[in-house]
Formats: structure tokens, C-alpha cells, sequence
């Protein structure tokens, strides 16, 4: 096999003639958040390097212009239509993950949050994990911060949506915060970042960081879908995949990388089976995983809201953070509000006459590690999910709280995220809501932070990677996504993850030399 | 003249290929299912289905989205698609199969679905509704039901200018005529 047949720095894979063998200092497997950061930060110190992501690559200002139906084919993992499997009383839980160039930043909200303090002392005290304390990562969270330009929404671009329910939560004694997020100063309040920011605001990895990562000699293969580390005298030495992509029914072709350093990214659900690929059994690998269980309450109000018009996440509530729930504001296309709302025929068509009137709000939990992924039918690892008790309850006090925030500021009615039951319009029938046994398995559910699957330890004992990233089974395999955190944290990853791989960079650049 | 290497800015997107996902049947089963989803009442009150090369479109995106997913998804559509048709003697205690039901009856099973007391029922109706509808309203005269006041879901936001705000008052002030 001959090298890349392409000297471009971002070289579709589908396109190829035929596989390659390549050499470089490190292989980046997965371009997401993290994958991008480590990469970014390792080619700018002078190492050649390689991204292999398993998806496309579009560019954004295309992204910008997809109907979210289209975004949900060519940047969503299975089309959006990702599911955990739910054991018991455990509800229907979608996830969002992405599969571009980009990876899941493409699709955020935009949110930016770092791990609240409490989480970082659990970390250090309970699993004596003094290496991620909250002061040693300040230098990464600032550096992060900084390159995406984390900015306070201000009150001015919050949507008639998000203030009905600020005016339900001041009524009720809560506190609303401005949200920080990664827009810089261009948001326009286009209302629909999760599909691709219209005007180009939206500073995902592909924009943050990936102009510098080619301007230092970096390249991305995309259609490469990387299924076996490779190890040599008992260290990682590269990778192996295959091609994808390409028309129906067009050869694949095999690919290999050799490098010094291999570094996993391929997020929480996908790196255990990579790092299983070689027979590493590390204790809790592939289980322990978080979610941040989320749902939407969706209230109806008198007047019009066109609450598409605004920042899509502006605020938030943390006043029961101590009992692991929180409240983000949040909204979506209009579309797929639509294809969600109750109702066939001709009362959803009325529902979805009413969209200008509704107004929405998001709640999270904190949750405990009730996931593992195992192997599945095809390629795609199957993610297995049991709520605890706990976290049920406290989604469903977080649908209660939301319920009366919004009747509370007017709304006139209610209308839960639990299929087959009907809207609410009293405080009354909201607190039976959280009160009486309902099956979970009604409840609509939403994912955007799996978290946890291959563990930071001190040992092999408690964990699958050290402080510095390194699996303790394969010297030179790093691990630098979600999968690492040890414990859930309770807010939005994505600046959390990337400091994490900014620290993880800075190790390995050190060792690297 | 050496030619430059390319940059990020000459690198295209990726195309989309069509990749069929579901069999001829399922996307039968689909229209039938979409149909009755979307239909509405006429000035008189019968339902009336929607435009038929419209369901035609949005079978052929769903199409495309389960094409574009894995093994595992294709098998999980097709083995729902296959439930929600044969499912009405078991929801409704009708004995046809669901795409050959008429439109009312077709509707009143749906719903009977979505209100089930049993979960998974509730789940089978969910897990198609959704992404099968997702199209639906993003284009056309559907995005307009939902009172979207853009041309386009991926249109900007039209931000008011500085110029526009001082002519607000005046306009206010004349009234309407």
C-alpha cells in the first residue's frame, strides 16, 4: 500500500482509489471536540499529525444552509435516531452524538459551562485525584475559553420563550443566570444552532480550531473508520480501519497508520470497543456510563412567543443543583418541534398551528452511572441504560418545577414530555404528575453528555487511564474524550471534555519531545 | 507554474449518495402511515389526505435518512414498520392491515397508539412519528402552519436597524389605513 494518494488537508476519504499506509508522530482518532483540541495543540508544537474521523466533512458555511432534516442525516450519527436500551423503568432516552468532521460540537447549543467546584472536590478528595483540580485546570479552561470565544449571553438576545419561563421562576423565588456560550459576539439569535449556525456565530472545533490545526501541517482523513489499535512489543503503534463512504455497493478499502502516540476520541459510547480491540479489560471499561438525562416542558400561552426568535440556550437555574437537577433554557427548529408535538392528523396539524404560542424550557440530571455499552448486531456498539430510582424522581421534580414556572407566568397550558398523557393546566395536576407512579417508559427523554465509560484513576485497579490520558494496559494509547470523566458533572460537557484534552496535549507534548 | 497545494478553502463537502432503506413494502407501509399523520378536515369536517406527491417526498426522506444509518438501525425500522402495519386487530380490533385501512379508521388507530396504556405501544408509534414527520414541516406551505416567519428554517434572523427603530413611532402614530 502506498501513502495518502491526496495532498490535501482534508482528504475525503470516499475519494480515495484505493487504502494507504501512513507514518506520523501521533494518530488522532475522532475529530470532535476533544480529538480537534489534542490534535490542534500537538500539530502547533511542531508534531506531524493525523486525524482519522469516521464521517464526512462539510463545510460551514454548507452546514449554515441544511434543513435540519438534511443536518440530521449528514451530521447526526444514525441520522439522529441514536436510542439507549432501556432495563425497567427507565425512559425512551435519544442521543445526540455527532458523526462529521466537527463531531458532536456541530451540533451544541453552544452552552459553555465549567465542572462546578463540588465536582472537582469530589474528584480530589474521594477518588484523590489532585491532578484535575479545579486550579490545575484553569490554565486549560482559559485556554479553551479564549480560542472559542466564550461570551455571556446578554439579556437582550433571550427569546420571548426563555423569558416567560424567567418571569414563572422569579414569580416562584428561583434564580435565573445568563448562560455562557461559544458565539463570540456574531449571534444573531437564528434560534437553531443544533442544526448549523445560518450565520456562522457558532465556534465549533471546525471553526475554532481547525484552520490552525492545517495551518501547522495537519490533515484530517474523513470516511475513515478506524477498528483496531495496533501493538507492537507491547505498545500502541498505530491504527487500522477502513474506508467508508463511498457510492452503494463501492469497494472499501482497508487503510493502516504507524505512530508514536495513538489517541482515542471517539467518544464515550465508541471508545471501549476500540480499546477492547486489543484485549484491554480494565476495570469499568465500556460501564459506569452517565447520560445527563434531560427533558423538555413545553408550555402554551395566549399571546405569540415566535420564540425561534432569540439565542436557542440564554439562561439557566442551578438553584437545585445540590439535588443534582438543573434548568437551561432551550428551543429548536420549528420542524422538529412540530414532528414531536401529540396529536395525529388533524390535532397536530392544530398543535403545530399553535408553535408561535409555546414556549419551552430544559431540565437535567445530575444522573448516576447507570450505562454500559456492549457489542451489537453490526459495527455501531449498543448502549444499554438503567435509570436509578433517584434520577427518575428528580426528572420528574424538574418537569414539576418547569410546569409551574410556566402556569405561573400565564401559560395556559402544559404540555409534558410524557406520550399519552394529557397537557396540564393547574400546579395541582403538576404536583400529581411528580407524585404518582407513572411508567418511565413513557417519558420522552434527550442525551447530550454520555460520560464515563473508560475512567481517570490513580490505578488499574479503579480506572482504564491515568492522570495523563495514558491507558495503564498499552503504553502509548491515550484516551482524551468524554469516556475519561470519572464521574458525571452535572452540566454541559463540551468545555469540560476540551479542557481535559488540552491538559492531555500538554502531557504528551512534554513526553513527546 | 507549480501548482499550489490546496487549502481548507478549496476542499468541498462531502456529496450525499441515495442509499435505499426501506423495502418497497415498508415504504408503503410509511405512506400510509405519513398520510394519515398529516391529514386534516375539510370546510365540511371530513379528513381529507394531504397532497400525495408531498407524502411521496417525505417517504422518500426518510428513506434516505435510514439508508444513510447502520445495520442496526435499518433492522430496528423495518422490524417496527412491520409491526406498526400489522398491529390494528391488536390496537383497535380492526382486521385489515394498517395501509389498507381507510383514512379514518387508519387515524383512530394511530391515536389509538399514541394513548396506549401499554408503554411499548406508545414507544412503536414514537419511535416512527418522529423521525417520519421531521421533514414535514420544514418547507413549503407546511412551514408555514407553524407560523415560522422566515422564508427558510435556515434563514437569518432579521435583525431590526437603527433606522428601521426610529421609523417604528411614526408608523405606530399614523395607524392603520
Amino acid at each position: 500500500m502506498k501513502d495518502i494518494a491526496s495532498d490535501a488537508p482534508i482528504v475525503h476519504g470516499r475519494d480515495l482509489p484505493c487504502g494507504f499506509r501512513h507514518a506520523c508522530d501521533v494518530v488522532v482518532v475522532g475529530s470532535g471536540a476533544s480529538g480537534m483540541t489534542v490534535a490542534t495543540l500537538l500539530a502547533e508544537a511542531g508534531h506531524d499529525v493525523l486525524i482519522l474521523e469516521e464521517g464526512p466533512y462539510h463545510r460551514q458555511e454548507d452546514i449554515g444552509r441544511f434543513e435540519p432534516s438534511t443536518a440530521l442525516r449528514r451530521l447526526f450519527r444514525e441520522a439522529g435516531m441514536v436510542a439507549a436500551v432501556g432495563v425497567g423503568q427507565t425512559p425512551i432516552i435519544s442521543l445526540t452524538l455527532g458523526r462529521a468532521v466537527g463531531g458532536s460540537s456541530l451540533l451544541t447549543g453552544g452552552v459553555c459551562y465549567r465542572i462546578p467546584s463540588a465536582v472537582h472536590h469530589r474528584w480530589v478528595d474521594e477518588h484523590g485525584l489532585d491532578e484535575v483540580s479545579e486550579r490545575s485546570l484553569e490554565a486549560a479552561y482559559e485556554a479553551v475559553e479564549a480560542r472559542m470565544a466564550v461570551r455571556e449571553v446578554p439579556d437582550s438576545m433571550r427569546s420571548e420563550s426563555s423569558n416567560r419561563f424567567v418571569l414563572g421562576a422569579e414569580r416562584l423565588g428561583y434564580t435565573m443566570h445568563p448562560l455562557r456560550r461559544n458565539t463570540g459576539e456574531g449571534c444573531e439569535g437564528n434560534g437553531r444552532c443544533n442544526f448549523g449556525c445560518p450565520a456562522g456565530a457558532k465556534r465549533s472545533v471546525d471553526v475554532s480550531y481547525l484552520p490552525d490545526f492545517v495551518a501547522h501541517g495537519g490533515r484530517v482523513v474523513s470516511d475513515a473508520l478506524v477498528d483496531r489499535v495496533v501493538v507492537k512489543n507491547g505498545r500502541a503503534a498505530g491504527v487500522r480501519g477502513r474506508l467508508l463512504g463511498g457510492k452503494y455497493g463501492a469497494p472499501s478499502y482497508a487503510f493502516e497508520v504507524e505512530a508514536r502516540a495513538v489517541v482515542v476520541c471517539s467518544g464515550t459510547i465508541h471508545t471501549p470497543q476500540l480499546l477492547r480491540s486489543i484485549g484491554l479489560r480494565s476495570h469499568g471499561l465500556g460501564r459506569y456510563i452517565t447520560l445527563h438525562p434531560a427533558a423538555r416542558v413545553v408550555a402554551r400561552f395566549p399571546d405569540r412567543l415566535n420564540g425561534w426568535d432569540g439565542a436557542l440556550q440564554s439562561c439557566y437555574s442551578d438553584d437545585l443543583e445540590s439535588e443534582g437537577i438543573l434548568f437551561n433554557s432551550v428551543y429548536t427548529a420549528v420542524n422538529v418541534i412540530a414532528a414531536g408535538l401529540p396529536g395525529i392528523g388533524p390535532a397536530l396539524l392544530e398543535r403545530a398551528r399553535q408553535i408561535p404560542n409555546l414556549a419551552m424550557f430544559g431540565t437535567m440530571v445530575h444522573d448516576e452511572a447507570g450505562g454500559y455499552v456492549t457489542s451489537g448486531v453490526g459495527r455501531e456498539p449498543t448502549l444499554v441504560y438503567e435509570m436509578a430510582p433517584n434520577d427518575l424522581q428528580r426528572l420528574k421534580k424538574g418537569m414539576r418545577v418547569l410546569s409551574e414556572m410556566a402556569l405561573e407566568a400565564g401559560a395556559e397550558e402544559v404540555i409534558l414530555p410524557i406520550f399519552g398523557v394529557p397537557p396540564i393546566t393547574s400546579r395541582a395536576q403538576a404536583l400529581a404528575m411528580e407524585r404518582d407512579p407513572i411508567d418511565a417508559r413513557r417519558i420522552e427523554c434527550l442525551a447530550f453528555h454520555p460520560l464515563g465509560s473508560a475512567r481517570m484513576a490513580n490505578d488499574s485497579r479503579r480506572g482504564t487511564v491515568d492522570t495523563s490520558g495514558e491507558c495503564f494496559e498499552a503504553p502509548g494509547l491515550y484516551v482524551a474524550d468524554g469516556s475519561i470523566l470519572p464521574t458525571s458533572i452535572g452540566v454541559n460537557s463540551q468545555v469540560p471534555i476540551m479542557a481535559m484534552a488540552t491538559r492531555i496535549a500538554w502531557r504528551l507534548c512534554e513526553r513527546l519531545v | 507554474m507549480t501548482k499550489r497545494p490546496p487549502t481548507l478553502a478549496d476542499i468541498p463537502s462531502a456529496p450525499e449518495w441515495e442509499r435505499p432503506g426501506l423495502s418497497a413494502a415498508g415504504r408503503r407501509v410509511a405512506f400510509a402511515a405519513i398520510e394519515a399523520m398529516l391529514c386534516d378536515r375539510n370546510s365540511e369536517g371530513r379528513l381529507v389526505p394531504p397532497a400525495a406527491e408531498w407524502i411521496e417526498g417525505l417517504v422518500h426522506t426518510y428513506d434516505r435518512s435510514i439508508g444513510n444509518s447502520s445495520i442496526q438501525v435499518r433492522l430496528a425500522v423495518r422490524l417496527l414498520v412491520l409491526v406498526l402495519e400489522w398491529l390494528p386487530f391488536l390496537a383497535t380490533k380492526n382486521k385489515a392491515r394498517m395501509s389498507r385501512l381507510a383514512l379514518a379508521p387508519r387515524v383512530d388507530y394511530l391515536e389509538a397508539l399514541e394513548g396506549h396504556r401499554f408503554a411499548p405501544l406508545t414507544m412503536l408509534l414514537v419511535a416512527t412519528k418522529v423521525p417520519m414527520l421531521i421533514a414535514a414541516f420544514e418547507s413549503g406551505d407546511a412551514l408555514r402552519i407553524t407560523g415560522y416567519d422566515r422564508p427558510t428554517t435556515f434563514s437569518r434572523r432579521r435583525l431590526p436597524v437603527a433606522s428601521e427603530r426610529s421609523r417604528k413611532p411614526a408608523a405606530a402614530e399614523a395607524g392603520p389605513s
